[in-house]
């Protein structure tokens, strides 16, 4: 009990004086926090995050698919394959470069019997048949590598929509592009001029009548359509 | 997340592992500050003690009157404890009419017990802060990690993983180490200025026991005379 009572007496002042100062240190560091905080009016906006894969794009070159192999349901209907992953991307496009030169033979065959037949005659059913699945090939791979090329940002939603105006060289580089109709959320339409950029040089055809009639300048319209919101 | 930042939240938002090692921290931080005044106070006394029993001892006084004056205290200094186990061993040597080696062997050993008894006085608590010193940066670190875990387990069912989803974990698992730091300063910091301290004591009880052995040999030569 005396014992007791030496300790207290030994220890009771250093205890009081190092509880006064920890109180003191908190409230001044609690005070110091509140005025070097930052201004209220920052609002971070914490991102959603996504999981999706896929942009519907309308160009302005809306052909009626023929039915031969390039209309396929994969190329034809790109908003049904959700799920379509890299390489299955890859697989098409070697598909389609192989259809393309195909179609670029046999148009050049029409081109070259239209011409001997009558110069300036107006060309034959097939021939334009032929010329409509050549730009639908076309279409397609800009289709796909805009795709490829695209990285949402976290803001994007379903609802959003930017329709993005591109001009062409005859080379297939890009002229310009701009959005003509923006989605609203800035980040989103940087992010769709990005992906065109990044998928320039386009692969455009080497028949300058086409190029011209269809290549020159086209809108994309970007649209996450299968957003989990 | 748009609450400002306050100490309060930070610590109350984390994880109650990390929670579990602030609270430790911040007790173990008050008991190193109670120990640190403690000793501090503890050893300014000691010097002040033994800077005013030198001036005392060479006033000029006999002895024995310095020593009957000091035997009345209820509550001896340390030096002053030094002074009457020296001098009562001599006192109760040389009665026994014991020659002067055997009287100067018997007064060296007991005032080296005293000196020994007074050193183990004066270094309690250092062992403490040292040990807090060496180790509180370790638990902070600790903690840190495991709220870094933490806040990283919790991405894994994000798919886009942004500073902003990363950072508020972080932020509360970095206090752990911040109160560490805390800890481990002052106790180091501490912990060195009273071993020095210490250190200089001891010396002064080193050297006033030579002296006071000199004056008690020759006090004995003196009596066999």
């Amino acid at each position: 009990m005396k014992k007791t009572i030496v300790y207290v007496r030994r220890y009771a002042i250093a205890f009081v004086v190092a509880l006064v100062f920890h109180l003191t240190l908190f409230a001044s560091l609690q005070a110091a926090i509140e005025t070097l905080a930052p201004e209220p009016d920052k609002i971070i906006i914490e991102p959603k995050p996504l999981k999706a894969r896929l942009i519907r794009l309308r160009p302005e070159v809306t052909v009626p698919v023929p039915p031969t192999a390039v209309s396929s349901p994969r190329t034809s209907r790109p908003d049904s394959d959700a799920e379509k992953t890299l390489t299955d991307l890859e697989d098409e496009q070697e598909h389609l470069e192989r259809l393309k030169r195909e179609r670029e033979a046999r148009l050049a065959e029409l081109r070259d019997r239209a011409f001997k037949d009558a110069v300036g005659e107006e060309l034959t059913a097939e021939t334009l048949d032929a010329i409509e699945d050549l730009s639908q090939v076309y279409v397609t791979s800009i289709y796909l590598s805009v795709v490829q090329n695209w990285s949402r940002p976290p803001s994007a939603r379903n609802d959003m929509s930017a329709i993005v105006l591109v001009e062409l060289f005859p080379s297939g580089d890009l002229n310009t592009a701009g959005v003509i109709e923006s989605s609203g959320d800035d980040a989103f339409d940087r992010s769709a001029l990005n992906a065109v950029k990044r998928a320039a040089p386009f692969e455009v055809p080497d028949d300058l009548a086409l190029f011209e009639s269809n290549f020159r300048s086209f809108t994309l319209n970007f649209n996450p359509q299968d957003l989990l919101r | 997340m748009n609450e400002p930042l306050s100490v309060y939240s930070l610590i109350a938002n984390a994880s109650w592992p990390v929670l579990v090692i602030i609270i430790g921290l911040m007790l173990a931080s008050l008991v190193s500050w109670t120990m640190i005044v403690q000793r501090w106070l503890a050893l300014s006394k000691a010097l002040r003690d033994l800077q005013a029993f030198e001036d005392f001892f060479w006033s000029g006084r006999n002895l024995r009157d310095i020593y009957d004056d000091i035997s009345k205290e209820a509550d001896p200094t340390a030096i002053e404890s030094v002074f009457v186990a020296g001098f009562s061993e001599f006192e109760r040597l040389s009665e026994q009419n014991a020659d002067t080696d055997a009287i100067m062997t018997g007064v060296q050993r007991a005032t080296r017990v005293a000196v020994t008894r007074e050193e183990i006085n004066l270094e309690l608590h250092l062992g403490f802060l040292a040990t807090l010193g060496s180790t509180a940066p370790y638990i902070g670190l600790f903690g840190t990690v495991i709220g870094i875990i933490n806040s990283f387990r919790s991405l894994v069912n994000l798919s886009q993983a942004t500073l902003a989803s990363v950072a508020p974990g972080i932020s509360e698992a970095l206090i752990a180490t911040a109160i560490g730091l805390f800890v481990a300063i002052p106790a180091v910091i501490a912990f060195n200025r009273f071993s020095a301290r210490v250190e200089v004591l001891t010396k002064g009880y080193d050297s006033f026991v030579d002296e006071l052995i000199s004056i008690l040999f020759r006090a004995s030569q003196a009596r066999r005379a």
